[in-house]
């Protein structure tokens, strides 16, 4: 089992700060001039200077591009001292091609901010568990496209990357599941929605987790996490369905150490999962495993917007008690 | 944040035979960089080369939970006996955790702090009297400490280091067979290696009596010497020459001078420093690793002196704050706050 890395904080970034917009995943070629552009002038509003790796167009039949054009953006970002932090163009499928080709020493020895969801999960864990590096579940480059509903994100996204102190993550007023890239101006925002506390009880940890499935598939291998007094943080995308959920669930408890875990947040499910918070009530009380541990759902991160940026490997403690609910973000 | 300032403890200098100033706290870190300096221009003058420090938490040495001595960071010269010619020095922070299990016993008072500074050398294995001279180099000249106020504690079982502690030293300077057997001899944790070695005490500052400060250790196997080591302990020399209190004046925690409880003021300042810096190293309070549990028990006495001293958590918080700015090189000044973070978690773990 990995033994948990001493942390790794990554400087903080601010206005003037120089970010490398890398795909490790799916290709840059994927996204609409429209939506290119949008990102690149919010991030700009922002006062974050921007350059993208050299082969973030490349793209080959999986909407992806090869194992060796990804890495060498990878180690560039990282080893590029007028590099200030890292973005990711958008998710995927195949981040996990890239693990065992990725020069852990040289990010440990370049600590900097690396930001994305999704399949990014994958890059995120395997990154903190080798190295000990506080990486980042939240907005993709591509996610600052979005004109409406993203101040939440943006928001978080400071919280967590700009600024160093601790902050509760509050839940957001409205929230939407629009493809938003398709249209920005047809938009339905939901409000009137909060959390879901499927177990009380209050637990401090280091932040593991993200995409269920993509987290899953680390399973068993090095870039595993420890789950040693961890905060489990799960989320889907519309592939998802409630059964689907439950065995990736299920299989993360057959996890050895799964005891260590002391807390899990779900993110919101999108609509065409069908998950419910009567279906997630039943697939949790079906797991005596996690009778005793506060499970908080329906929180803003994953494929729903707006989304929160959370730490992996950072602090988070939870409190969930009498519809009370308390979420902070201690260390990231 | 208010700028904490010493309130009212100034280590006395009266009759101090060192002709020392009076140790302001205030300048702690000042004395001990001083004398890591002499320490380091002294060794490097002399053709020794410097090893880097590591993080106390490393782990690059498996047989401890933490760097306890600068010896774990040049053990593989000894394992792949290929000590250089002359030696190699270096600083070391280090964490000794004797005290983690018994900081909650009221009656327990220690003598130690848990962290300290470490500086030492390795020399090549055909150089004792060379080393030996050399230390005693460095406090004769480099100190100035007269020949008078050392003394060496020896073993008269060690014939070589006998031999060459008397072609420097007067009888008045050795003190031979006094102690038990085991104080004259080393283990490094490593299979087949063992240690004999004098210690080399200075005179108490009233001129009464002496205090060891460090060692010199002849590191062997079965069948011939692997190096010769030095090793000598900042906060133990300042002590002596500037007649502190406690050893953890050298580190002083200030805001604390209030609590009239000198042992409970110790161990108070002991968990607060050591929670401090292995939490600068980027080690926390929680994970299933013994490394990880020190940390939570070191964490868990600082939240019973808090209680038991009466300071509120925005008290606590600037002195740790203050302690952060002065002691920790590089900090991002965020220690004090996510420490206070855990220590409201740890406290609602209790409840």
């Amino acid at each position: 089992m990995n033994k948990i890395k001493n942390t790794i904080k990554p400087k903080k970034i601010g206005k003037g700060s120089h970010i490398r917009i890398i795909a490790p995943a799916r290709s840059l070629k994927l996204l609409s001039e429209d939506v290119k552009m949008g990102a690149i002038n919010k991030l700009k509003e922002y006062g974050f200077e921007l350059s993208f790796g050299k082969n973030t167009m490349e793209m080959d039949e999986f909407n992806s591009s090869s194992i060796d054009s990804r890495i060498e953006d990878l180690h560039e970002a990282f080893s590029d001292k007028d590099v200030d932090a890292i973005l990711t163009v958008i998710g995927g499928y195949n981040c996990n091609q890239l693990l065992q080709y990725i020069d852990y020493d040289l990010i440990r020895k370049n600590p900097k901010i690396i930001c994305g969801f999704s399949d990014i999960t994958v890059i995120a864990n395997a990154i903190n568990a080798k190295t000990g590096l506080i990486t980042y579940i939240g907005p993709h480059f591509s996610s600052w496209a979005m004109k409406y509903g993203f101040e939440y994100s943006a928001e978080y996204f400071v919280k967590s990357c700009v600024n160093n102190n601790p902050f509760n993550l509050e839940h957001s007023k409205e929230w939407s599941d629009d493809p938003w890239f398709i249209d920005q101006e047809k938009r339905e925002f939901i409000k009137d929605d909060k959390y879901w506390i499927l177990n009380e009880g209050n637990a401090i940890g280091r932040i593991i987790g993200g995409h269920v499935r993509c987290l899953n598939s680390l399973q068993g291998t090095e870039y595993w996490q420890n789950m040693d007094d961890s905060i489990l943080i799960l989320e889907e995308d519309a592939e998802i369905s409630p059964p689907l959920f439950d065995r990736q669930l299920q299989s993360l408890i057959h996890q050895s150490d799964f005891s260590g875990v002391k807390g899990i947040l779900i993110g919101r499910f999108q609509k065409e999962s069908k998950m419910s918070e009567e279906l997630l009530v039943k697939i949790i009380k079906t797991k005596k495993e996690l009778s005793s541990v506060p499970i908080i759902a329906n929180v803003d991160f994953g494929h729903t917007t707006p989304l929160a940026t959370l730490p992996i490997g950072g602090t988070l403690s939870l409190l969930a008690e009498n519809d009370n609910v308390n979420i902070r973000i201690i260390e990231h | 944040m208010e700028k904490l300032k010493f309130e009212s403890i100034e280590s006395k200098s009266e009759n101090n035979i060192y002709d020392k100033e009076k140790f302001s706290p205030e300048k702690a870190k000042e004395y001990v960089d001083d004398l890591t300096s002499k320490f380091k221009d002294f060794y490097s003058s002399i053709g020794y080369n410097e090893e880097p420090s590591v993080q106390i938490s490393s782990g690059i040495d498996p047989t401890v939970r933490f760097i306890g001595s600068h010896i774990s960071v040049f053990k593989h010269y000894l394992i792949g006996d290929n000590v250089i010619n002359p030696g190699v020095f270096m600083e070391q922070p280090c964490i000794r955790t004797r005290n983690a299990d018994k900081l909650l016993d009221d009656s327990f008072s220690p003598q130690w702090g848990s962290y300290f500074l470490s500086i030492g050398t390795l020399a090549s294995p055909d150089r004792l009297k060379e080393a030996c001279n050399e230390a005693f180099d460095f406090f004769e000249r480099k100190l100035g400490i007269a020949r008078e106020n050392l003394l060496i504690r020896i073993n008269s079982a060690d014939e070589d280091l006998m031999e060459t502690c008397r072609e420097r030293c007067d009888n008045d300077n050795l003190e031979i067979d006094t102690q038990k057997p085991e104080y004259y001899r080393h283990k490094i944790g490593e299979k087949g290696i063992t240690g004999r070695n004098f210690n080399i005490a200075l005179r108490n500052p009233n001129g009464a009596g002496f205090a060891d400060v460090g060692n010199i250790i002849v590191l062997e196997n079965s069948e011939k010497k692997l190096g010769i080591e030095t090793a000598l302990g900042t906060s133990v020399i300042l002590k002596q020459l500037y007649g502190l209190d406690h050893v953890q004046d050298c580190n002083p925690v200030i805001g604390l001078e209030k609590i009239k409880d000198q042992m409970m003021r110790r161990k108070f300042e002991d968990s607060i420093i050591t929670s401090t810096i292995l939490l600068s190293e980027g080690l926390r309070p929680f994970g299933g690793s013994a490394r990880n549990r020190l940390l939570k028990k070191y964490m868990n006495s600082l939240i019973y002196f808090k209680d038991k001293s009466g300071l509120d958590m925005h008290e606590l918080q600037t002195i740790i704050s203050e302690f952060e700015k002065k002691e920790i090189v590089d900090s991002d000044k965020s220690i004090s706050n996510y420490m206070i973070e855990y220590i409201k978690a740890l406290e609602g773990d209790k409840k």
